[in-house]
């Protein structure tokens, strides 16, 4: 294989350090609300002028694969996920932190995006041609129905009710809508000045998960409830979790095949990655009661399926230009800022290059994880703050993220107000969760219907193009599929609900 | 106070069919944009009535519940108060003074030199962090305010 000749090119003093540097910054910067990886990316371009195309490179691919990992360490120790793609593993990331549990929610976090990290990678590697003509398979229809599948994780994610779940993903598919319409440019929903931009979707997902935590830290501190600390701490040897995650393989190799199936799919991402990942991880588990309630499972599923993502998103990129999720576009920026065209030249002249790029990419998820679970010890900190200094910290970082997406404060007063909005629709069951789907699948579902429908007015029709081609057929079946296993849920959880028997992991097995 | 469980399903429907006027009361020009909007819209009071018509068929209030409202009127006072001190006196400014305020009006003990002190430090380095951080090392922004500060 090609690839070997290239390992030893990653580990020259200046590349291993590059890439060493790269990793940590990626992991921290991830771990940063409001720094996405995509944000992450571009903020290092410049760097990598000076730099020389290789070590360029492999800073660049370092800190996507670092960021996209990182954002789990926030979204497990305070509840606000550092990026979109790691909002699934908040479900029950934080929910094990709570239950003191938090070192060992990190170490799987850490270690299923390294195996799905060299999972997607290994693949980028062997299948980059065939994953690229995958990726050219995918027009408007299909992600029309990728977004729909994922419309279908609503009425489960985070919320007692299939109908205030769906309610849920209905009312943040409506938020998504305010501001100008993407295909028609029409204002709509702009009720104010301060919604002539739109809602910012990093913006929102912070305020949606942030601003309800700064609420409850603030009024526990207020009537000194409980422990002045965040939570419990207690102590988790790495050997236990890795031997945990050999047990959980099952949603280690589901969250993976996931991650590279929609890492391909231009436009799809992380973040749709891990929630369908979580769904369905969710829907064929035998503790799906336990998935919201701090479930390693869902942390597991959530953060293999995102970092899956990682090595065949860059596949159409290498081999066609195509981007296969917006942190590869900005990767694509470096590429040609360094003078290397997508296509088979990259794989031919400038071979060195990309080669040696693609072994960098597999060695940084193994220093992702070693560098990862270092991290984890020092931050684990977080746990012992006091309440009252981390709701602070978190609404400083909270409107310092959001202002610096769009240097706007208008974003700021957007995020504070959803914030406040959907820390009283808890109360009631309308969910940050389910709601931050809608706002994530709603501009992906609408644009592809919009363009999907001017396609099929050109050709054979609009019902012909969206409900004929094998693959539209697959998805679609999926979607049923999804649909009739969520309700036949409800219900066979209504009628546990009523004779309520034990569904609850044995503890031995789950924590040795 | 029974009646307080169908509040929030009521409120939906109310804005479902606010949102549903609003696309449908259009000019020509702009109602194909609100072709995705209004089915949303309308899926929203279909879901919302049946809510209503789940809490009919289930006894006892749910409503809001858990809300302290006087310790949430008070922590939504500090981020308005945190939002408008941005705005006069710029990000930096405004964030060292609700962190140092927040570590001293929010402890349980009684407030002394020692923590005074601590809160003081913990204030400076916080800040000096997120200043690094964010305004040096990646180059951003911060919002300043109408004083000039930041």
């Amino acid at each position: 294989m090609e690839i070997f000749q290239y390992f030893p090119a990653v580990f020259e003093s200046y590349n291993l350090l590059v890439l060493v540097l790269g990793v940590t910054g990626g992991l921290i910067l991830g771990a940063t609300p409001g720094i996405s990886p995509t944000l992450a990316v571009a903020l290092l371009i410049p760097f990598t002028f000076t730099m020389g195309a290789t070590p360029g490179l492999i800073l660049l691919g370092a800190v996507y694969s670092g960021a996209v990992t990182g954002g789990a360490i926030a979204a497990i120790l305070i509840n606000v996920p550092g990026a979109p793609a790691n909002i699934a593993t908040l479900f029950d990331g934080h929910k094990m932190a709570l239950k003191g549990n938090a070192m060992e929610g990190l170490h799987y976090a850490l270690l299923a995006s390294g195996v799905g990290g060299l999972v997607g990678v290994a693949v980028l590697i062997y299948l980059a041609p065939v994953l690229s003509n995958l990726a050219l398979l995918f027009g408007p229809s299909e992600l029309f129905w990728v977004a729909i599948l994922g419309v279908t994780v609503m009425g489960s994610v985070g919320s007692d009710s299939l109908v205030k779940g769906l309610l849920s993903g209905a009312i943040g598919m409506s938020i998504a809508c305010i501001g100008y319409s993407e295909t028609t440019g029409v204002e709509r929903y702009v009720f104010t000045p301060v919604l002539a931009s739109g809602v910012n979707l990093v913006g929102a997902l912070i305020g949606l998960f942030a601003i309800p935590e700064v609420i409850n830290l603030l009024n526990a501190s207020l009537h000194r409830h409980g422990s002045a600390t965040m939570y419990p701490l207690n102590p988790r040897r790495i050997m236990a979790s890795v031997r945990q995650l050999l047990v959980h393989w099952r949603t280690l190799s589901i969250g993976s095949v996931i991650g590279v199936f929609i890492g391909v799919i231009p436009g799809a991402g992380g973040q749709v990655a891990g929630l369908v990942s979580y769904d369905q991880c969710r829907k064929f588990s035998r503790f799906r009661s336990n998935y919201g309630n701090g479930e390693p499972d869902g942390v597991i599923a959530s953060e293999a399926a995102n970092n899956a993502t990682v090595g065949p998103a860059l596949a159409p990129l290498l081999t066609l230009g195509i981007p296969g999720s917006p942190t590869a576009a900005v990767l694509l920026g470096g590429l040609l800022i360094n003078g290397l065209f997508p296509g088979p030249d990259l794989f031919s002249t400038h071979a060195d290059v990309t080669w040696t790029f693609m072994a960098s990419l597999f060695i940084a998820q193994i220093l992702m994880v070693v560098i990862g679970l270092y991290l984890a010890r020092v931050t684990r900190a977080v746990a012992r703050v006091p309440k009252r200094f981390m709701a602070v910290a978190v609404l400083i970082l909270a409107v310092y993220g959001t202002y610096s997406i769009r240097n706007s404060f208008d974003d700021v007063i957007v995020m504070v107000g959803l914030g406040v909005l959907v820390y009283f629709t808890a109360k009631v069951g309308i969910t940050a969760g389910a709601m931050v789907l809608g706002l994530i699948l709603g501009p992906i579902a609408e644009i592809n219907w919009d363009q999907g429908r001017l396609i099929g007015q050109a050709t054979d029709g609009v019902m012909p193009y969206f409900f004929t081609g094998t693959l539209n057929m697959i998805i679609i079946a999926l979607c049923v599929f999804s649909v009739l296993f969520s309700v036949g849920t409800a219900v066979v959880d209504q009628r546990r609900k009523r004779n309520p028997e034990p569904a609850v992991r044995d503890k031995a097995a789950s924590h040795p | 106070m029974k009646a307080r469980k169908f509040l929030p399903p009521l409120i939906v429907l109310v804005i479902s069919g606010a949102l549903l006027v609003v696309g449908l009361t259009q000019p020509p020009e702009a109602s194909s944009a609100y072709t995705y909007p209004n089915a949303l819209a309308i899926v929203m009071a279909v879901l919302s009535v049946l809510w209503l018509a789940a809490e009919l068929r289930t006894s006892g209030v749910v409503g809001v519940q858990g809300v302290q409202w006087r310790a949430t009127l008070v922590s939504m006072a500090v981020m308005v108060f945190y939002l408008a001190l941005i705005r006069l006196a710029g990000m930096l400014v405004a964030s060292a003074v609700v962190y140092f305020g927040t570590a001293i009006l929010f402890q349980a003990e009684r407030v002394s030199a020692r923590s005074v002190a601590m809160a003081a430090i913990s204030t400076g380095v916080f800040i000096l962090v997120i200043y690094l951080l964010f305004n040096r090392l990646l180059q951003l922004q911060s919002p300043g305010g109408f004083l000039g500060w930041y």
